[in-house]
C-alpha cells in the first residue's frame, strides 16, 4: 500500500448567495484515509508489536456508498494504531450516525492530520533506529 | 361534493385522522398533472423517493456519497444508512441508480390523466444538476436543452397532449454522478406546501335560491422569518403577485396505511391583496364574481321570447368570460322581458333565479348555472308490448303482471291476470313489458333500452330497479349529459328482484339502461319500478361536529308572491334625452336610459338631419353625429308600461309575506313554479351553525344528511362553509334545513 501525502487544508464555506464553495469529499479521499491507515499499520508492526485494524476492502469508486459505520472504522482505526504505537493526544471523534450529519473539515483536518503526525513520527522512529553495521568476512582488511 | 375514494371517506370519519395536507399555487402550474403524476418505474438508488417529487421537496437534506465533487465538508449532509430491512430513510427525491457518465439516463412519468396540454416546467436538480437533457413526450415532441446552468430548472416551452413525459439526461454537471430530482413542477410559479402555510381559510357562500352572489373568499398565511415576501425585498415572492392573479388551492389527505396523499382541488381565485411583516405575510383571493362590475345595459324586450340560454351566453361575453357552463334546460326556458340595467354578475345572478338555478363558481374557476331542484323524470324504452306502460316505471306503486307462456314465468299463486284478448282490454297496471323476447339462451336479438330523460341533469347516489317475476341476467348502465356520455357501468352486483345500485352518478340528463339478456330461456324483461336514489351519501355525524350545533328558527313565512311582468306599449312619446351637446361630424355617443323604453327617435335642434340611431336597446341609445357645432340634441322614445300579476305560493296561515321580485319573469308558469321553489326553501324555516372536523370534499350549496336527535334522515343544505388548515382540518358549517 503506498503512502500519499494526506490532505490536511480541508474548508468548507458557503457564500452570501448560499452556493456552497468550500471542498468535496470524493472516493480518492476516502480511499486515501483507508489505504494510509494500513500503511501506516504496517509501518508500525516494523516498530512495535502486532496489532491489527479492521480492513474497509477494496478502494471506492465514485458509484459506491459510504457509511457513517466505515467513518467511524476509520476513526477507531487511527486510535487502535495511536494506542499501539505513540500514544498520542489528537483529540476526540465524534461517533457517526445513519442519518446522522456528516463528518466536517474540522473533523476531517483532525483525521488527516493525525495520520500525517504519525506516518512522521513513525517514518522518524524507523529512520533513526539504532542499526548494527554488520561486516561478513573482511578481517579488518579494505576491498 | 367533490369525489373523493372510499379510503378517504373512511378515514376522515375514523376517530383519528391522517396528515393533512396543502398546495397552493401561482402562475401557471397544471395542478391536476400535479396531483396525479407519478414516476414510472426505473433504475432508482435504494434511498431513492420518487414517490414524493410532486409534492413539497427542497434539497436541503441529501445523502453523502462519493459522487466525484459532490458530498460537502460542512457536516450539512447527512451518513447514508444501510440498505436493511426496518432501515429509514429521509426523503432525498429521486436518485438515479447509475451515473449518468456511465450512458444517458431516463426518468419516465405519468400524468395519470387524459392527454393535456401545460406550459412551461420547473424542476429542482439541486446543486449537481444534468447540463444537457431532453423532455420527450407520449406524442414524440422533443424539447431539447442544452448548457443548462441552473440548479433549479424552468422553461415555458408548451408541451402538448401529454400523457407521459421522459426526462433523457446526456451530461450532469458534474462527472460521474447522478441524477436527483428534488421537485418537479408542472408549470412555472409559485408553490407552497405544509411547511410554508402557517394557516388558511376558504370560506364559500352561495344561496340555494339565488339570494344573493355567490361569495368565496380564501387567506393564507405563509412563513415570513426570512423576510421572502417582504414588500420592499427586490428578490421578494411578493414581487410576483399581481391583482387579479390566479391562485390555486389543492388540499390533500395521506390515505391510511399508504405513502399516497389523495389530492381534492380546493379552488381557483384570484388574488385581491397581500401584506406581510416580519413573520408572516397574508395572501387574500377572491371568486371571479367579486370584480364582475361592468354594467349590461343591452337588455331589450322580446316579443316572441328569447331563451334564457341565450341571455345567459350574451351577459356572460359581455362580461369577458370565455368558460363556463349553462344548464342546456335554459335553451327551452324562454322570457319576453329585457335584462335590467344591472352589473354582469347581477344579471346572472337574475337569470339563474328566473330558472330556479344556482350561480356558482366551479372549483376550477368557471362560472356555471345549474339547475336546483329535484327534475321530472320521464321514461321511454325501444320496444314495450301493448300492455306495457315503460312510463309507469316511475311511479312507485304495486305493479300487475299478465302471465304469458315465458319460461318459468307465470306464478301459480293466483296474482297474475290472464292477458285480455282485445288490446283495448289490456288496461291493468303495468309496468315495462319489452316487446324482445329472448332466445333459448336468454340473449335477444336487440337488446331491450329503458331510456329516462330528466327535465335538468342532476347527480344521484344509487339507483333501484323492481323487477317483475322474470329477471336481466345482465344490465348496462349508460349516463349522458346534453348528448356527452358520463358514466357507462355494466352492473357486477347479483340482479334481484330488488335491485339497489350503490355508486355515484354524475351529472346527467339522461340514463340509458339496457338488457343484454335474461335469467331464464325465452322472457321478456319486466320492470315494475324504476327510481333514483338519493342525491348524497354523506352524512354530518356529531362526531364530525366540533361544536354543537345551533339552530335557527327563521321567521314563519305566510306566503311567498311572485310577480309576473307584463310590458305594454306607452301611450305617449317622451323626451328622454334632452341636452345641449358640442360634438364633431364622425362622433358616437351613447346615452343610458333609466326606464326601459323603445321605438328612438333622435333631433338635433328639433330637425332629424345631423344624427342618426346606430344602436339600441330598451336602456340605451347610440347616436352618429354627422354635424359638427353646438347642438340641442334630443331623443324621444316611448316608455313601457310594466304590470304585474302575481303567483302565490301560500305556506303559512301566519307569518310575513315574501315578494320575490324577478323582473325577468314573464309568464305565469314560471312565476308559478319559482313562487313553489322559494318556498320549498322557506318551508323548513331551521339553520343551523356548527364547527366540523373540516370536509374538503364539501361543496357550498351541497345537500347532505345531517345527524339529529329528534329528525331520522334529515337533509340540509350546507350553504356556507369554511375549510381551515393549521396542518390539520378544521371547519365551520352554515347549512338550512331541506324539506323533501
Amino acid at each position: 500500500m503506498a503512502w500519499e501525502t494526506p490532505k490536511t487544508d480541508w474548508y468548507g464555506s458557503t457564500d452570501a448567495d448560499g452556493v456552497y464553495t468550500g471542498d468535496r469529499f470524493n472516493a480518492t479521499d476516502f480511499n486515501r484515509i483507508k489505504n494510509n491507515l494500513s500503511y501506516l499499520r504496517e509501518l508500525a508492526i516494523k516498530l512495535y508489536k502486532e496489532f491489527s485494524i479492521v480492513s474497509l476492502g477494496a478502494d471506492r469508486t465514485p458509484k459506491d456508498y459510504f457509511y457513517a459505520d466505515e467513518i467511524n472504522q476509520l476513526e477507531e482505526n487511527l486510535n487502535t494504531l495511536n494506542t499501539n504505537t505513540l500514544k498520542m493526544s489528537y483529540g476526540s471523534a465524534p461517533v457517526y450516525n445513519d442519518n446522522g450529519n456528516t463528518m466536517d473539515f474540522n473533523e476531517l483536518n483532525r483525521l488527516e492530520g493525525a495520520i500525517l503526525d504519525l506516518y512522521d513520527r513513525l517514518t522518524n522512529e524507523s529512520e533513526g533506529r539504532r542499526m548494527f553495521t554488520w561486516n561478513f568476512g573482511m578481517k579488518g582488511g579494505d576491498l | 361534493m367533490q369525489k373523493v375514494s372510499k379510503a378517504y371517506k373512511e378515514s376522515m370519519k375514523d376517530s383519528l385522522r391522517e396528515r393533512a395536507y396543502i398546495m397552493i399555487s401561482f402562475g401557471v402550474v397544471n395542478q391536476e398533472a400535479q396531483a396525479k403524476a407519478r414516476v414510472d418505474s426505473g433504475d432508482f438508488t435504494y434511498f431513492s423517493n420518487q414517490g414524493n417529487l410532486f409534492n413539497e421537496g427542497d434539497d436541503d437534506t441529501v445523502y453523502a456519497t462519493l459522487e466525484e465533487n459532490f458530498t460537502r465538508v460542512d457536516g450539512s449532509m447527512f451518513f447514508l444508512p444501510r440498505n436493511k430491512p426496518g432501515a429509514a430513510f429521509y426523503n432525498t427525491g429521486l436518485v438515479g441508480n447509475p451515473l449518468v457518465s456511465e450512458g444517458q439516463y431516463e426518468v419516465t412519468i405519468n400524468l395519470h390523466i387524459a392527454p393535456t396540454d401545460f406550459r412551461g416546467i420547473t424542476i429542482n436538480f439541486g446543486e449537481n444538476y444534468p447540463t444537457s437533457f431532453d423532455f420527450v413526450t407520449n406524442t414524440g415532441q422533443r424539447v431539447e436543452f442544452r448548457d443548462n446552468d441552473k440548479a433549479v430548472f424552468s422553461t415555458e416551452e408548451v408541451l402538448e397532449n401529454v400523457t407521459t413525459l421522459t426526462l433523457v439526461i446526456y451530461k450532469m454537471k458534474n462527472p460521474q454522478s447522478r441524477l436527483r430530482i428534488y421537485s418537479f413542477r408542472f408549470g412555472y410559479g409559485l408553490v407552497y406546501y405544509n411547511d410554508s402555510v402557517m394557516s388558511s381559510t376558504l370560506e364559500s357562500y352561495v344561496s340555494p335560491i339565488g339570494a344573493d352572489i355567490p361569495q368565496i373568499d380564501f387567506s393564507v398565511q405563509l412563513k415570513n422569518y426570512d423576510k421572502y415576501f417582504n414588500v420592499d425585498n427586490p428578490k421578494s415572492a411578493i414581487n410576483f403577485l399581481e391583482t387579479g392573479q390566479e391562485m390555486d388551492i389543492y388540499y390533500g389527505y395521506q390515505l391510511p396505511n399508504s405513502e399516497e396523499i389523495e389530492w381534492v382541488r380546493g379552488n381557483h381565485l384570484l388574488c385581491s391583496e397581500w401584506e406581510s411583516d416580519d413573520y408572516t405575510a397574508t395572501i387574500r383571493c377572491q371568486d371571479v364574481f367579486r370584480n364582475m362590475d361592468t354594467e349590461y345595459y343591452k337588455g331589450l324586450y322580446a316579443q316572441n321570447g328569447k331563451s334564457y340560454y341565450d341571455l345567459a351566453i350574451e351577459v356572460l361575453k359581455a362580461a369577458g368570460e370565455k368558460e363556463y357552463y349553462v344548464d342546456p334546460r335554459l335553451k327551452k326556458l324562454y322570457t319576453k322581458n329585457p335584462i335590467p340595467r344591472v352589473s354582469c354578475k347581477e344579471a346572472l345572478q337574475i337569470i339563474a333565479n328566473a330558472t330556479r338555478c344556482v350561480l356558482s363558481q366551479t372549483r376550477y374557476g368557471t362560472i356555471q348555472i345549474k339547475s336546483s331542484f329535484v327534475p321530472e323524470a320521464a321514461a321511454s324504452s325501444n320496444g314495450e308490448t301493448d300492455y306495457s306502460h315503460v312510463a309507469n316505471i316511475l311511479t312507485d306503486d304495486v305493479k300487475d303482471e299478465y302471465a304469458t307462456l315465458a319460461t318459468n314465468y307465470p306464478t301459480v299463486d293466483g296474482k297474475m291476470y290472464f292477458l285480455p284478448r282485445t288490446a283495448s282490454k289490456r288496461t291493468l297496471n303495468t309496468g315495462f313489458v319489452s316487446e324482445q323476447q329472448s332466445d333459448d339462451t336468454g340473449k335477444f336479438t336487440t337488446n331491450p333500452v329503458v331510456t329516462i330523460v330528466q327535465e335538468a341533469a342532476c347527480m344521484y347516489y344509487g339507483v333501484k330497479f323492481v323487477f317483475g317475476n322474470a329477471l336481466p341476467s345482465g344490465m348496462i348502465i349508460r349516463t349522458y349529459n346534453n348528448g356527452d356520455l358520463v358514466t357507462e357501468y355494466e352492473v357486477e352486483e347479483e340482479i334481484t328482484k330488488t335491485l339497489i345500485i350503490l355508486r355515484d352518478f354524475d351529472d346527467f340528463d339522461t340514463m340509458e339502461v339496457e338488457f343484454t339478456g335474461t335469467a331464464e330461456p325465452y322472457n321478456r324483461i319486466i320492470l315494475n319500478n324504476f327510481a333514483f336514489g338519493d342525491v348524497t351519501d354523506f352524512t354530518m355525524e356529531r362526531n364530525d361536529m366540533t361544536s354543537s350545533p345551533k339552530a335557527i328558527k327563521q321567521e314563519l313565512v305566510k306566503e311567498v308572491i311572485v310577480p309576473c311582468y307584463s310590458y305594454q306599449p306607452g301611450n305617449a312619446e317622451e323626451s328622454l334625452v334632452s341636452e345641449d351637446i358640442t360634438v364633431k361630424s364622425g362622433d358616437v355617443e351613447t346615452f343610458y336610459i333609466g326606464e326601459p323604453s323603445y321605438n328612438f327617435r333622435a333631433t338635433l335642434d328639433e330637425n332629424t338631419a345631423g344624427v342618426t340611431i346606430t344602436a339600441w336597446g330598451n336602456y340605451y341609445v347610440t347616436v352618429k353625429f354627422s354635424k359638427t357645432g353646438t347642438f340641442r340634441l334630443e331623443i324621444l322614445g316611448y316608455r313601457y308600461k310594466i304590470v304585474e300579476r302575481y303567483a302565490t305560493k301560500s305556506l303559512n296561515d301566519r307569518g310575513k309575506s315574501v315578494k320575490w321580485a324577478n323582473p325577468l319573469i314573464s309568464d305565469m308558469t314560471m312565476a308559478a313554479e319559482l313562487a313553489e321553489w322559494i318556498g320549498e326553501y322557506y318551508t323548513a324555516g331551521i339553520e343551523y351553525e356548527y364547527d366540523t372536523r373540516g370536509n374538503p370534499e364539501i361543496d357550498a350549496n351541497d345537500i347532505v344528511y345531517q345527524e339529529n336527535e329528534f329528525h331520522d334522515g334529515m337533509k340540509v343544505n350546507i350553504y356556507r362553509h369554511t375549510i381551515e388548515f393549521d396542518q390539520a382540518f378544521s371547519g365551520k358549517v352554515t347549512a338550512r334545513r331541506v324539506t323533501s
